[in-house]
């Protein structure tokens, strides 16, 4: 089996980081008030610094990646676990803010509810295929 | 079939949760008789046997001089279980083979679990398995218990350790002094037919020269036990 | 022949000798060492513990954490909520002492007060990952060099962060800190570590007050209390005697990362959950009940009015608070609350009249305005600590002194910050 191509992996830790930090900057603007992305990405100042942090884990981890070495990988694998934390908890509170609406109590936008946080989480997913590669390796 | 299973091993290498893998946590909880150390027993059945598994003390060696030692060993040489499993910590194998090395010169029945296999990969070791178990003489399965992995293997070896009736286990030399007293007092003690009978002669022997306090003790005991002791060790 | 004139040695000794060199020669035939590769726990710890991103991680991490519990507990907390209301129901209109007992007292004081068992579970349920993940003592770390720099040892992390469970196990968990200094100056913090009793009241009023923004509010009362613990730290070590100086090192053991297991996780949280369900079985259920006769009697009276027990009582303490805003129901509330912070709801559940969480919520929005709210936030997260925690720091600190000294300065600082609340919101 050949070894990872960390290039690839800089590439991708790159487009996620490049994410994040966009996100979080939308996010942090949408809550004061600067709608750039008309509704869909909700206003959130906690949230968007939360997604700026990410977003930085994963670019620190592009300049070593690039440069050819394996430590780099290290901030991909951390990247990608904040990213399905955070992915599962927007996706939990997602499901209790639909229970709430089947029992009547509050209205549920499915575009206001499917928050960044859950598509950028399915995005940064194939990560796992890196961390699943470099673990075999190991052994 | 039923059969007795020790479980024996150093402190901490994982007993506890191999026992409670082979149990599922089926236990019974009392005390060995007299002490205040916790005596824990269970079943596992597997494949038409039936295993009665008896928890020894966590032990380092198998002198008289702790309560855990002489409750462990006592239990294997009184009660001969059918199989002794001896879990080793395989990242800290020199250090646990020591009581493997006791438990063959007791001649007891041992199937090696090689517990923790997945620290040893981590900290860089590579454990050939087959070649140590053809150098210690006895099966060894690579285990990590909190996984269960190795589980079912280690079962198989029980079971098959228990229907072999040959002795395995590797011989240790001492070197040609310590060998010759050894049989001298192996020769000795072989007219008590009662001790014989009841003892493997080698280890009898070893621990005399060990100066093993309960050996000696029954030792003395024997009519032949005198001549032994006088001829023996010193005054 | 003796067999020790033999050698002169002890034969003991030969033999060990003998079979450590049989095991070294089957070791070295079976046994290869390769060179220490990084773990991929090393490889988390590389970012985790990192120099510069290793504290926003966590803040980050423990944000979710609070979105968490407080979003998904939600519906949760009104299912149960509408199930206690049909209970009490049961009693017909409650019009004898003994049905309102039920209806009023019971249903409505202690079932409101169970409906939080949802997000402090939920929160158990959180920290208990994050302990069983080995992510904790990470955070430990991370945090330690900023923990000396405020005067806490880093051995003191885990209390701090076992406060915002309940501060009665945290400060029995300050016994792992060898430094009495340290220790002390711990305890006297820790229960301005917000713990899981004062989530309901936040809960209950960032939600009527701040609905939009409910999580962030609550949010924010952990982070005062982190700074007061952080600000309070500093200046006892600087300022008092007996805790002059600079913390301990910290020598910390890092667990590998594993994946906690749903059983193991399960456990965890039951063994921390079960203590509050205990407490709401006997103290919550006394307090409820003493509560309610307090508000219902003398029998007859508008409940919760001037009239009754528990308003004269609060008319009697409430000028003192007047320049904070507080009214008299709510410093009633602050009182039952040194019983048990959990109480502080119930009360102000039955003095409202309100049997629902949607009741009482609309009923805390017409009384209390989003100031004076959020000045009660903080003075509930700062004022004393509950009656089982002060046993609990006598217990520890082994002096009546301390315990005073607790009580005290959080009274004074407790005041000190809804003022400045108070303060700053006359002039937004």
């Amino acid at each position: 089996m050949e070894k990872i191509n960390l290039k690839a992996a800089g590439g991708y830790a790159l487009v996620l980081g490049v994410l994040y930090v966009s996100v979080g900057v939308l996010e942090i603007l949408s809550w004061i008030g600067i709608h750039l992305s008309g509704f869909v990405i909700p206003g959130d100042l906690f949230g968007g610094l939360a997604l700026l942090v990410i977003g930085t884990v994963y670019l620190s981890g592009v300049k070593t990646l690039l440069a050819g070495k394996e430590e780099g990988l290290a901030f991909l694998f951390v990247g990608a676990i904040l990213s399905a934390t955070f992915g599962v908890i927007f996706l939990l509170i997602m499901g209790a803010h639909w229970l709430n609406y089947w029992l009547g109590e509050e209205e549920f936008s499915t575009i206001a509810e499917f928050r960044p946080e859950i598509w950028l989480f399915f995005i940064s997913l194939p990560v796992a295929y890196f961390i699943w590669k470099w673990r075999k390796l190991q052994k | 079939m039923a059969i007795t299973v020790a479980l024996i091993g150093n402190p901490n290498v994982g007993k506890t949760v191999i026992f409670n893998n082979l149990t599922g946590g089926r236990e019974h909880v009392g005390n060995w008789p007299g002490v205040t150390v916790e005596k824990k027993v269970g079943v596992c059945i597997h494949k038409g046997t039936v295993m009665n598994i008896v928890d020894l003390p966590g032990v380092y060696s198998l002198t008289a001089r702790s309560i855990a030692e002489r409750i462990a060993r006592n239990y294997i040489v009184e009660e001969r279980p059918d199989v002794v499993v001896d879990i080793v910590d395989a990242s800290n194998i020199e250090r646990n083979l020591y009581l493997t090395l006791l438990l063959l010169e007791l001649e007891a029945n041992v199937v090696v679990a090689l517990n923790m296999w997945d620290v040893a990969k981590a900290k860089g070791y590579e454990i050939d398995v087959g070649m140590l178990s053809r150098l210690l003489g006895v099966p060894v399965v690579p285990t990590v218990a909190p996984r269960k992995e190795g589980m079912e293997e280690l079962k198989d070896e029980i079971v098959k350790a228990a229907q072999r009736k040959e002795k395995r286990g590797m011989f240790i030399s001492y070197g040609k002094e310590i060998e010759d007293l050894i049989k001298k007092i192996e020769g000795v003690l072989s007219e008590d037919a009662k001790l014989s009978k009841r003892y493997p002669l080698r280890w009898l022997a070893i621990k005399v020269l060990e100066g093993d306090e309960e050996v000696i003790k029954k030792v003395r005991e024997s009519p032949q036990g005198a001549k032994i002791i006088s001829e023996v060790l010193p005054a | 022949m003796s067999a020790k004139a033999l050698r002169g040695e002890d034969l003991e000794v030969v033999l060990a000798e003998k079979r450590y060199e049989t095991i070294g020669k089957i070791v070295k035939a079976s046994v290869r060492k390769r060179e220490a590769k990084l773990t991929f726990s090393d490889m988390l710890d590389k970012v985790f513990l990192h120099k510069y991103l290793g504290i926003p991680i966590f803040l980050a991490i423990m944000w979710a954490v609070f979105q968490f519990t407080f979003e998904v507990s939600s519906p949760f907390m009104d299912m149960l909520e509408s199930g206690f209301g049909l209970l009490g129901k049961l009693a017909g209109d409650a019009t004898t002492p003994l049905a309102s007992l039920w209806a009023d007292g019971i249903c409505a004081g202690l079932g409101f007060i169970m409906i939080f068992i949802f997000p402090i579970f939920f929160l158990f349920v959180a920290l208990a990952i994050l302990e069983l993940s080995g992510y904790l003592p990470r955070a430990a770390f991370v945090m330690d060099r900023a923990m000396y720099k405020i005067g806490l040892p880093g051995k003191a992390f885990v209390p701090m962060l076992m406060g915002f469970g309940c501060n009665l196990p945290a400060i029995m968990a300050t016994r792992g800190i060898e430094d009495e200094k340290d220790r002390l100056t711990t305890i006297l913090v820790n229960p301005l570590m917000s713990c899981g009793a004062r989530l309901p009241v936040y809960v209950v009023i960032a939600g009527a007050l701040f609905p939009d923004y409910a999580g962030t509010v609550v949010f924010s009362m952990y982070i005062l209390g982190i700074t007061l613990a952080v600000l309070m730290a500093l200046l006892f070590r600087k300022v008092i005697p007996a805790l002059k100086g600079k913390p301990g090192p910290l020598i910390l053991e890092l667990p590998p990362y594993l994946t906690p297991t749903p059983a193991s996780v399960g456990m965890l949280t039951w063994e921390r959950g079960v203590v509050f369900v205990k407490k709401a079985g006997t103290i919550l259920f006394a307090g409820a009940v003493l509560m309610w006769f307090l508000t219902y009697f003398p029998w007859g009276v508008e409940p919760g009015s001037a009239e009754s027990y528990a308003g004269k009582l609060g008319q009697a303490v409430q000028p003192i608070f007047s320049p904070l805003g507080f009214s008299s129901a709510l410093v009633i509330a602050l009182i039952f609350g040194f019983l048990a912070k959990e109480i502080i709801v119930e009360t102000l559940g039955i003095l409202y009249g309100a049997e629902e969480e949607a009741a009482i919520k609309s009923a805390i929005a017409a009384n209390v305005s989003p100031v004076t709210g959020f000045a009660f936030m903080a003075f509930v997260l700062t004022y004393l600590p509950c009656l089982a925690t002060v046993g609990i720091v006598k217990a520890e600190t082994g002096s009546w002194k301390w315990v005073g000294f607790l009580i005290l300065y959080e009274l004074l600082l407790a005041y000190a910050v809804a003022a400045v609340i108070v303060g700053i919101g006359s002039l937004l």
